[in-house]
């Protein structure tokens, strides 16, 4: 269940606005937020927010890129696989966090921590092999650079830390 | 009209006509997936590709997409063409499981056909396949996501055509996916179009799976017979029995789809317990015995008593040349009827709907989809006539306003106004809405008949206040229609409707009417029954010994008042029953002598819809007991007779006939066309109807033989005042439902799951008072005999002071016809046996 | 910077922070606006943005002029106008920049869109990845609000005129104007196609004017200096104005420049981008983002102009460069942009759907070595098969691949007969 508050907000949020649907993907995102990913019944929540029917919000969380339908890690690593991170060294980071973080793409950490997933240009060509953590850009990547990203949010999350 | 040329082959087309289409004029099927006519053009297959050699843009094009142009030259076998259809098929191939062998779909498979004719025979592909997970969809539709080619013709069928919206596309690029958001049933009523719309075998015919391939079966046009509408259906029966039905095409009645009532509701004709032979005092015996013991009955009867001791009961499911034969049947012999045996009253307010249908007013379903305004009163559509419902939603999708007057919790899966009102009141919310919306409007050309018809129309309307959108939306239409149930309404509304029509039909406005009838031959029950009397007179005169022979031929009404106490009293004073049916029922129980009937798959017949269509079908197939397929190896059991075993039912008008001295052939098929011609010929306003019985794709408008022609009629000034506001009583009221009180479509095992339980629909309100929440389990008492299980259903859109209850045909009701039940709050009890 | 030529957009772009508006306007901002409001009418508007010839900058190229016009006088309100900030075509960036760089520019020149055509409402469309951008304009917005210069009566002309940020859930398709509506309104992005046109039933069934972040930031400009000052930034004759060229790959000083329109890609990578990477020469790049051919060595020296990319059978598209060396495997780089596209391809219509998953994996397995001859024309085929897609991702997404069988066959055809590949990993 969304927590009153959240709940409260969103609803004023769509009241501002003439269409509440055009807010679902907002909604969506802050939804996520709380569970950490789309969970069966988040969709459900935000369908009845925007006042669609289940299915269509459906249709945009399968859809789109930024909208998990499975539980994810806390910090999602997007890791840019296409054409100018591919020719600057995408390869090397890929195979860095995956033996890193000791996981395959796709795969999120034991501990819940990370999860790695290849994603599309993320308009960072200038600074690439370019990630995003939590759709955060950090570009001009390394090893030594992942590591201190790594590191630091490990440090961050002593909880998560085996 | 453009004039254009397709393949060097000249043709003119009216405006906005799709080159797909221009080409299908020609003889010329342009191969096509996502393009449907009722779904419209979308180009997202793109298998319709054609040459444009010249025209605006020149090239390959989409005939679906592309208007028909004046000089426009098209090739569809140019090589382009042709090999680009070619790949669209291979593309549309590469993920398919290629499991034709197992596959339902398989001999009546759009994308079978495509792939053979297109000519891409071999797999080139190297790659893997993609593979999907199925959902289960409900007991009557199958998924199987793996054949799917991404047509998106079922979501665009599901949520624009019908307006349901728990089926989408899910998923991006190859991988889209057509589902729900999770295993369930389908819940629309029209899920199982999904099953005709899809070209492969995505979705498929749940309950027929693996029954045979369209070669295999016996296969008619037939109509449905589970409503009034009489929709076109395409039957399909092997081994003795009814596999599947699919929608026909009618642009005058379904356009191109039908309710799953009507699909799955065949079930009662393949039941195996379904009483197929002669019985004489309930035991079995041969035709000639039963025929010889009831001639016998009657000629006694007939001798001994006076020949109006003898009643005749028919139904509105018998065929239009039963009830010709019944009626003459009657008249000959002096006998009582033909009586109908309708629920509700049904019967005299049909009669009076077929009196104020006057032949320009007469709306079809085409029209109801083409018209810009709908206020239907007294009928709830998706429960009454589903497929109506589907019409409404494209009259609101073209953006027409739809009210729907109506006591029951009304729901339609489109945006509507829903006013609920009591029966008592819903005649004065039409006379406000019309009043006002003719406020203003010379009506000088009025009649004085009409002028009077409109003061009454002005006093009767004091009473109520309308939205004022509905008044101005009808002020702006130009095709409105007025539907008007025959159930839920008084018996004065339906003259009121269409009167109304009539009023609101001018120069510049050109109105509709509209009639939902009970059953599947209303229309004909309602013209050769008799009129001035109905099955409770009936059952009266009965008790009063004034009729003590009864031949009941396929009934409706009686058969569920059976199991009570009085009904037994009044079944012991007859002296003989005769039932001819194609059902069980306590009443064919009873009888003294039972006639085995066919259904209409094997008989075939004529029934008139609502709208005075009469539309006739030819005998499927022989009937006869089912050798159901045991899925064993092997033939099936066979016994070498010269009869078909359990083939011995007879048309309903067969033993009529004979009783009335009809020489008819002993050859089946010349036999009806001998009573075909003889309902014909003794009913002079059928004489459209063809001798042959071919009625044609799309039927045959009957001209109704109006009784009051260009003549208002005068309405009862006063009202029936049922509705006592100051009483504590509540009216409990059967209503139809989709599944499980039509009476036909009940019987039918596939529909079994779909029934859902009996729950007692209330006003917030009235539940208050009774102090009853939501979701209880309580007993209604009927009176001293009779009780009825159930659960509270809280509606908060539905009138005060009613609780409604499906009229499922086995509840034990105790009154005839269903007639509504005043309840006090003491008969309303808990389920702990607590009274309220 | 090494730049001899006017900054427009670039004006008072800094290093490390964002322009304030008050830097804006010393530059000359929203003095655009205060003129328009009170001395041109929206016609006159219409008329020197036609007249400047501004070719649309998302990549189609379109005359901004010519699609102001379609949008009927008497046509019904709400009007809109969205700003594409989706920029998801592999390479570009330039659009971040423009926005990091100068927001107000950009508002102004949704504003002043907005009123060449009376509309009610902008609506910038922003793609996930750039939360910071939309972070900015958000907060820009309402400085601008502040001082009058946006909502309710803009500077007491009358006129109002309100922005919103929408975010994207993320794919490339949202990018293509017509799915973006659909995106924008909470339905399933795929395209719609026209007739009608956004700009008669667009958003919500309303008129609707799209248009890219650069070209929007562009109307102030052009406005202020007149058609005919834009006309004659650029170096060609049919050029008109400057360009954010975004250049990336094996290039020294990889980024956004504002160069003349017609600027010679040699000098492109040279002299703005710093020159190839040390032990890298130039093999070959793709002009204008992922949807775009490959130009080689020859057209080393080519203009950078939308007419003459175009007579050469090239697009500029968006004007992203992407820069490939000799080390690089342009069968392997077209693996990896094809798998863009077919992990993008929104579903609709069945070649984009299949056709560029069946192309993809074609050409991989020639990358992998395990390729045949007759692969080869088949791609062929279905690349130009794949143009009588429903929209133009298609069309788009095979430039790459066809241009590779154009200029690099033999590069192709020597992996099928070696078995491997000679660069590469
Ligand atoms: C698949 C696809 C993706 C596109 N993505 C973008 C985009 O991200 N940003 C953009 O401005 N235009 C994009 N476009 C171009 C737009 O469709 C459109 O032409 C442009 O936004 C119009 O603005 P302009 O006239 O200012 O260029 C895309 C087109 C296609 C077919
Ligand atoms: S070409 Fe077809 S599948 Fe591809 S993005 Fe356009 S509409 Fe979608
Ligand atoms: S039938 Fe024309 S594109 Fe599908």
């Amino acid at each position: 269940m969304l927590p009153a508050d959240l709940k409260k907000n969103l609803q004023t949020k769509i009241a501002t606005v003439s269409h509440p649907r055009e807010l679902v993907v907002d909604v969506l995102f802050d939804i996520q937020m709380h569970y950490g990913h789309l969970t069966d019944e988040a969709i459900h929540e935000a369908a009845e927010l925007c006042g669609m029917a289940p299915v269509e919000v459906e249709e945009l969380a399968t859809f789109y890129t930024f909208t998990f339908r499975e539980p994810v890690g806390k910090y999602v690593i997007h890791v840019c696989d296409s054409v100018v991170c591919w020719m600057n060294g995408y390869q090397t980071i890929r195979e860095y966090l995956c033996s890193k973080l000791n996981i395959n793409m796709g795969e999120t950490t034991p501990d819940g921590l990370f999860t790695l997933i290849p994603v599309c240009c993320i308009g960072y060509c200038d600074r690439s092999p370019a990630i995003l953590v939590n759709r955060k850009v950090h570009g001009s990547l390394t090893p030594a650079k992942l590591d201190q990203l790594i590191e630091k949010i490990k440090m961050e999350n002593p909880a998560h830390v085996e | 009209m453009p004039t254009l040329t397709i393949d060097s082959r000249q043709i003119s087309v009216p405006g906005n006509t799709k080159v797909i289409d221009a080409a299908e004029r020609l003889g010329i099927m342009i191969p096509r997936f996502c393009y449907h006519p009722a779904l419209g053009a979308v180009g997202a297959c793109r298998v319709c590709a054609v040459n444009v050699k010249e025209g605006p843009m020149t090239g390959i094009q989409m005939s679906c997409m592309l208007d028909a142009g004046d000089g426009m030259v098209i090739s569809t076998h140019d090589k382009d063409a042709v090999d680009f259809r070619m790949a669209v098929i291979e593309w549309l191939m590469m993920n398919h499981p290629h499991d034709c062998p197992v596959c339902d779909e398989g001999g009546h498979c759009l994308l079978q056909d495509m792939t053979v004719s297109g000519g891409h025979g071999m797999r080139r592909y190297p790659g893997p396949k993609r593979t999907h997970q199925d959902q289960y969809l409900g007991p009557l539709v199958q998924h199987e996501m793996n054949r799917c080619i991404q047509c998106y013709r079922c979501v665009r069928y599901y949520r624009e055509y019908t307006g349901y919206k728990d089926l989408g596309v899910l998923g991006i690029g190859s991988r889209v996916y057509f589902g729900r958001t999770g295993d369930g049933r389908l819940e629309s009523p029209f899920a199982g179009n999904l099953i005709d719309i899809c070209p492969t075998g995505v979705f498929t015919d749940k309950p027929a799976r693996f029954k045979g391939r369209k070669w295999d079966f016996e296969r008619a046009a037939t109509v449905c017979t589970h409503c009034s509408l009489g929709c076109s259906t395409i039957t399909s029966s092997r081994y003795r029995e009814i596999i599947r039905q699919e929608a026909g095409i009618s642009p005058d009645t379904n356009d191109c789809f039908i309710c799953d009532r009507g699909r799955y509701g065949f079930g009662y004709a393949n039941l195996p317990d379904r009483p197929r032979q002669y019985r004489v005092n309930g035991n079995p015996c041969s035709r000639q015995t039963a025929w010889a013991k009831a001639l016998d009955l009657l000629d006694t009867t007939a001798n001994t008593n006076n020949p109006s001791t003898v009643a005749l009961l028919v139904s509105a499911r018998c065929t239009l040349e039963t009830l010709v034969t019944a009626k003459h049947l009657c008249h000959r012999k002096g006998w009582h009827g033909p009586v109908w045996d309708a629920p509700s009253g049904n019967d005299i307010k049909s009669r009076n709907a077929l009196d104020a249908l006057a032949p320009e007013l007469v709306a079809t379903m085409k029209d109801v989809r083409e018209s810009d305004f709908i206020l239907a009163i007294g009928t709830d559509p998706v429960n009454e006539a589903p497929v109506l419902t589907l019409a409404l939603r494209q009259a609101q999708r073209n953006g027409a306003h739809i009210t729907v007057i109506d006591p029951r919790p009304v729901s339609l899966p489109f945006d509507f106004e829903h006013l609920p009102t009591s029966p008592e009141e819903m005649g004065d919310q039409l006379a406000a809405i019309v009043c006002a919306a003719l406020g203003g409007t010379d009506l000088s050309h009025l009649s004085p008949a009409g002028k009077a018809f409109y003061d009454d129309l002005v006093l009767r309307n004091a009473a109520a206040t309308v939205p004022d959108e509905i008044v101005v939306a009808l002020k702006k239409s130009r095709h409105p229609v007025i539907v008007c149930g025959t159930h839920m309404v008084n018996e004065d509304l339906p003259v009121l409707a269409g009167e109304c029509a009539r009023m609101i039909n001018q120069p510049e406005r050109s109105a509709g009417l509209f009639y939902v009838l009970p059953g599947a031959n209303g229309f004909g029950a309602a013209m050769f029954t008799e009129t001035h009397t109905n099955a409770g007179l009936l059952l009266d005169k009965i008790k009063s010994n004034d009729i003590k022979t009864l031949i009941a031929i396929e009934p409706e009404g009686c058969a569920h008042v059976h199991s009570s106490p009085a009904m037994a009293g009044i079944l012991k004073s007859l002296d003989c029953l005769l039932v001819m049916d194609y059902l069980e029922s306590p009443l064919s129980r009873a009888a003294d002598v039972f006639i085995p009937t066919a259904t209409v798959f094997e008989s075939g017949g004529i029934f008139i819809n609502q709208n005075g269509t009469g539309r006739s079908m030819q005998p499927l197939y022989m009937g006869g007991t089912p050798i159901f397929q045991t899925g064993r190896t092997g033939p099936p059991p066979r016994l070498f007779e010269s009869d078909i075993p359990g083939a011995e039912h007879v048309p309903a008008w067969l033993p009529l006939a004979d009783w009335m001295g009809l020489s008819l052939s002993p050859d089946n098929s010349k036999r009806r066309l001998e009573i075909l011609k003889y309902t014909i010929e003794n009913e002079p306003w059928l004489s459209a109807l063809p001798i042959s019985g071919d009625t044609g794709e799309t039927g045959i408008k009957l001209r109704i033989p109006n009784r009051r022609l260009n003549e208002f009629a005068s309405l009862p000034h006063t009202r029936n005042n049922a509705g006592n506001s100051n009483s504590p009583e509540i009216s409990l009221y059967t209503v139809e439902q989709t599944f499980g009180t039509e009476l036909l479509s009940s019987g039918s095992p596939a529909l079994d799951e779909v029934i859902p339980q009996i729950r007692a629909a209330m006003h917030p309100a009235d539940a208050e008072f009774l102090n009853l929440a939501d979701g209880e389990n309580l007993t209604l008492v009927l009176d001293e005999n009779h009780e009825l299980p159930c659960n509270v259903k809280i509606e908060t859109d539905m009138a005060q002071g009613f609780i409604f209850i499906p009229r499922r045909p086995d509840l034990p009701w105790p009154v005839p016809g269903f007639a509504p039940i005043p309840l006090h709050p003491d008969q309303i009890r808990r389920e702990k046996g607590d009274l309220r | 910077m090494s730049n001899k030529y006017p900054q427009i957009l670039f004006q008072n772009r800094k290093p490390d922070r964002i322009a304030t508006m008050a830097e804006y306007k010393e530059s000359g901002g929203y003095q655009a606006l205060a003129d328009a409001l009170s001395n041109r009418s929206p016609a006159q508007v219409q008329e020197e943005i036609l007249d400047a010839v501004l070719l649309g900058r998302g990549g189609a190229a379109f005359p901004a002029g010519r699609k102001l016009e379609t949008v009927a006088e008497d046509a019904p309100h709400p009007r809109y106008v969205v700003c594409n900030a989706d920029e998801m075509e592999p390479g570009t960036f330039k659009d971040r920049v423009l926005i990091h760089a100068d927001p107000h520019m950009l508002i102004e020149g949704m504003i002043l869109t907005g009123y060449a055509v009376n509309a009610d409402k902008g609506i910038v469309f922003i793609r996930p990845e750039y939360e910071g951008a939309a972070k900015i304009l958000e907060r820009e917005i309402r400085f601008a609000e502040k001082e009058g210069l946006l909502g309710e009566n803009i500077l007491g002309s009358g006129y109002t005129f309100f922005i919103d940020v929408h975010r994207s859930g993320g794919r490339y398709i949202c990018g293509e104007v017509t799915a973006q509506l659909n995106a924008l309104e909470g339905r399933r992005p795929n395209p719609r196609k026209p007739p009608p046109y956004p700009t008669q039933k667009g958003l919500w069934g309303q008129p609707t004017i799209s248009h890219n972040v650069e070209t929007l930031c562009c109307f102030p400009h052009i406005l202020r200096n007149g058609a005919r000052w834009f006309r004659d930034l650029a170096l060609t004759e049919t050029g008109a104005g400057t360009k954010i060229f975004s250049i990336s790959g094996k290039v020294n000083r990889p980024g956004c420049y504002e160069l003349p329109m017609g600027v010679r890609l040699s000098e492109i990578i040279e002299v703005h981008a710093g020159g190839m990477v040390e032990g890298s020469t130039f093999k070959a790049c793709l002009p204008g983002g992922a949807s775009t051919g490959f130009l080689t060595p020859d057209f080393y020296d080519i203009e950078m102009d939308f007419d003459t990319l175009r007579k050469k059978g090239h697009r500029l598209g968006t004007g992203a460069i992407m820069v490939f060396d000799q080390k690089t495997c342009l069968t392997a780089a077209t693996v990896n942009l094809l798998e863009f596209f077919a992990r993008e391809s929104c579903g609709w219509c069945t070649p984009c759907r299949e056709g560029l998953p069946y192309i993809k994996h074609l050409l991989t397995l020639i990358e992998n070595g395990q390729g045949s001859e007759d692969m080869i024309p088949t791609i062929k085929k279905m690349s130009a098969q794949l143009w009588n897609s429903y929209c133009a991702f298609a069309p788009g997404a095979v430039a790459p691949v066809e241009s590779l069988l154009v200029y690099f066959e033999g590069e192709v055809r020597e992996h099928i007969k070696l078995g491997r590949c000679l660069l590469g990993d």
